[in-house]
């Protein structure tokens, strides 16, 4: 029985189809450009048998406390979603005990979508009708090692419909945590996602998210992660009609041997569409980071205006970047900009700090903390609270 | 308030300096004393080496000493890292102070204070204790409290930076400020100001040193001594009139009555330390 093989039987069967194709396919390998520098010994590494689903994963109440969110966690056996202690009420449009079997679209990057259709896990369905308002926070802090967290989300806005989704995972050791989102934002809705994703020694988190905007819709995602043997993200962005906005922030941190794989893809099937994205990371030790860009301008796609920057700090010898912006245009009235530095920190401003007195391994860490600020900013509070990067940035 | 005791030993001893940077001469013996109560100016054309010695003061990596020294209160410098340079009282005012995203100006101020504090002996203030004290010495170079809500001299005009660099010699009070180039890309308003914030700092207890091309700065604040450097060496030093009869007369005969004979080849010597 091989790995993949191992997981899905002793976890259980979610989708038939999907683990047909996924036993078929196997997992992916470097002969895949997508998987080209990805290195899944950290997956492997982790015993199939000995994986446990997650129990409760919160105690108490939100760090922060903040009376009208809904906080969602795991039930005892981690097998379903649950409210919190502490949450507002949920609303009529919630349900915690879906079992979607709709397997993925076809994405040439479905992979993720298809490993986490395969097994049993919970998931939750989210409808807010118009104008409707909701902010929500899914809370998963497994307490054993070798823990499976196996979470699905599934959103639909209807028009002007507002949803604000924090998610706060705080990976246990030697820990498989498996997030997808795939999310529906109708015309004039918002969708703001915020995810503060802290890995641990030998865990690995896989996520993927598919969210496609109609026209005037607003989605803006703003992720950190750090602290993960792997974590591979895929958010993957339609903007159906055009003419909507979507702002992509993402912040890696890779120490020791950590690996942070960004994949993201941005499509634009209407006009005059809007995207802003940055991508930081910032690569200590043995880390290494990998960030693919495609953003997608078809002939349809006039007066699109899309930004792309990806920014990497390297701070050892050791460490390793592989950064591919992956732009396609074939519209011609449209504006779009890419950029991509790697450096290491820059002595001038080692130097300007330790003129007033503060010490080479402080400047050091304002200077790490300074870099993912511009990132950290946009995290609400709520999801930001119980979790400092402070202390992770710490020399 | 950071008060270091006086004495009659100069507060900065500089001998026969020669300092290179990837292997290129720039500084060819410089001696120079500065002691307590006094404000130096240092003139000079570009790439005659000023940039380069405050630096060497002040600690920059970049920069070897090959030979002579500098002391500080009689403590050999060579060795010291720049924090250690800051915290024992000597402060470098940039002429490009850097950028830097991410880095709250606020907390910036108060960390390099708190450094400055601990080492004089003095206890590290709160954040309530320490924006009392900020309130205080922004009124000095009269600069907008939103400044501080920004990242470090983020977006700042060049005027904006400067007043930050004097609002830092402000809160870290030291022994030896060295300004350098302070006044360039000032207008005629904020050159005032900075002018009478330097003029407020100084004191008895402390010593200025004054990197400038122009003359306008040292019309609002009076030198005791004026040198002038040119290929790496002070040729001349005297009172402030020396500063008037460079205005008026260029740098030229400088350098023909030190026997540098063509201002050609000092140019492209200046040239090639730039590069």
């Amino acid at each position: 029985m091989n790995w993949l093989e191992a997981l899905v039987k002793t976890h259980g069967i979610r989708s038939q189809n999907s683990a047909d194709y996924l036993l078929k396919e196997g997992l992916p390998h470097r002969r895949l450009e997508p998987w080209r520098f990805t290195d899944l010994t950290a997956l492997t590494n982790l015993e199939p048998l000995l994986l446990k689903k997650s129990g409760p994963v919160v105690h108490g109440q939100s760090p922060l406390f903040a009376p009208d969110v809904v906080r969602l966690t795991l039930d005892e056996g981690g097998g379903n979603f649950v409210l919190a202690q502490g949450s507002a009420a949920a609303p009529a449009g919630l349900r915690l005990d879906l079992e979607n079997p709709a397997a993925s679209k076809d994405l040439d990057s479905a992979w993720v979508f298809q490993l986490q259709n395969s097994i049993v896990g919970p998931s939750f369905n989210l409808v807010l009708g118009a104008a409707e308002s909701l902010r929500l926070e899914l809370c998963l802090n497994p307490t054993n090692s070798a823990a499976l967290v196996n979470a699905k989300m599934q959103i639909s806005l209807a028009e002007g419909a507002s949803l604000e989704l924090f998610v706060n995972i705080k990976g246990s050791t030697n820990s498989l945590v498996l997030l997808t989102l795939q999310a529906t934002l109708g015309q004039g809705s918002s969708l703001l996602e915020a995810q503060n994703l802290i890995g641990a020694e030998g865990a690995v988190l896989l996520s993927g998210s598919e969210v496609n905007q109609a026209a005037t819709s607003s989605y803006e995602r703003t992720a950190v992660v750090h602290g993960w043997a792997l974590a591979r993200q895929e958010p993957r962005v339609v903007q159906n009609e055009g003419e909507a906005h979507t702002f992509l922030r993402d912040l890696a941190i890779a120490a020791e041997n950590n690996i942070c794989d960004l994949h993201s893809v941005v499509r634009f099937d209407g006009p005059n569409g809007r995207l802003e994205q940055l991508q930081k990371a910032l690569v200590d030790d043995a880390g290494r980071s990998i960030f693919n860009g495609a953003v997608q301008v078809p002939k349809l796609a006039q007066g699109t205006d899309a930004s792309q920057l990806s920014r990497h700090l390297l701070l050892s010898d050791r460490a390793r970047v592989d950064s591919k912006p992956e732009l396609a245009i074939v519209a011609d009235d449209v504006r779009c900009s890419h950029g991509a530095t790697i450096s290491s920190l820059a002595t001038d401003e080692l130097f300007y700090m330790q003129s007033r007195g503060i010490s080479r391994q402080q400047a050091v860490s304002l200077l790490k903390l300074g870099f993912c600020q511009q990132i950290i900013n946009f995290l609400p509070p709520i999801a930001v609270s119980g979790c400092s990067l402070e202390a992770v940035l710490k020399p | 308030m950071i008060v270091s005791a006086a004495t009659s030993e100069p507060l900065l001893e500089i001998s026969n300096l020669r300092a290179s940077v990837a292997g290129q001469e720039i500084l060819c013996g410089i001696n120079l004393t500065i002691n307590q109560g006094e404000i130096h100016a240092l003139m000079g054309r570009n790439g005659s080496g000023k940039s380069t010695l405050s630096k060497l003061i002040a600690g920059h990596p970049s920069y070897e000493i090959t030979a002579g020294s500098i002391r500080f209160r009689g403590l050999d410098l060579a060795q010291m890292p720049p924090e250690e340079r800051s915290r024992i009282g000597i402060f470098l005012g940039f002429q490009y102070p850097v950028e830097i995203p991410g880095v709250s100006n606020r907390e910036f101020l108060r960390v390099s204070t708190n450094a400055r504090r601990v080492a004089s002996g003095l206890e590290e203030l709160d954040t309530f204790s320490f924006d009392d004290h900020l309130q205080e010495r922004l009124e000095l170079v009269q600069m907008d409290p939103a400044f501080l809500g920004r990242s470090l001299n983020e977006g700042f005009s060049g005027g904006e930076k400067k007043r930050n660099e004097i609002l830092q010699m402000a809160l870290l009070e030291p022994d030896l400020a060295i300004l350098d180039e302070t006044d360039s890309g000032l207008d005629i308003d904020a050159l005032r100001i900075i002018a009478d914030g330097v003029k407020q700092l100084a004191g008895p207890q402390n010593a200025t040193l004054l990197i400038t091309h122009y003359q306008r700065l040292l019309d609002a604040i009076t030198p005791d001594y004026v040198h002038v450097m040119a290929h790496g060496r002070i040729l001349r030093t005297a009172g402030p009139e020396l500063a008037l009869e460079l205005e008026r007369r260029g740098y030229d005969w400088i350098d023909q009555e030190a026997g540098i004979n063509s201002r050609a080849e000092a140019i492209e010597e200046a040239e090639h330390e730039l590069a």
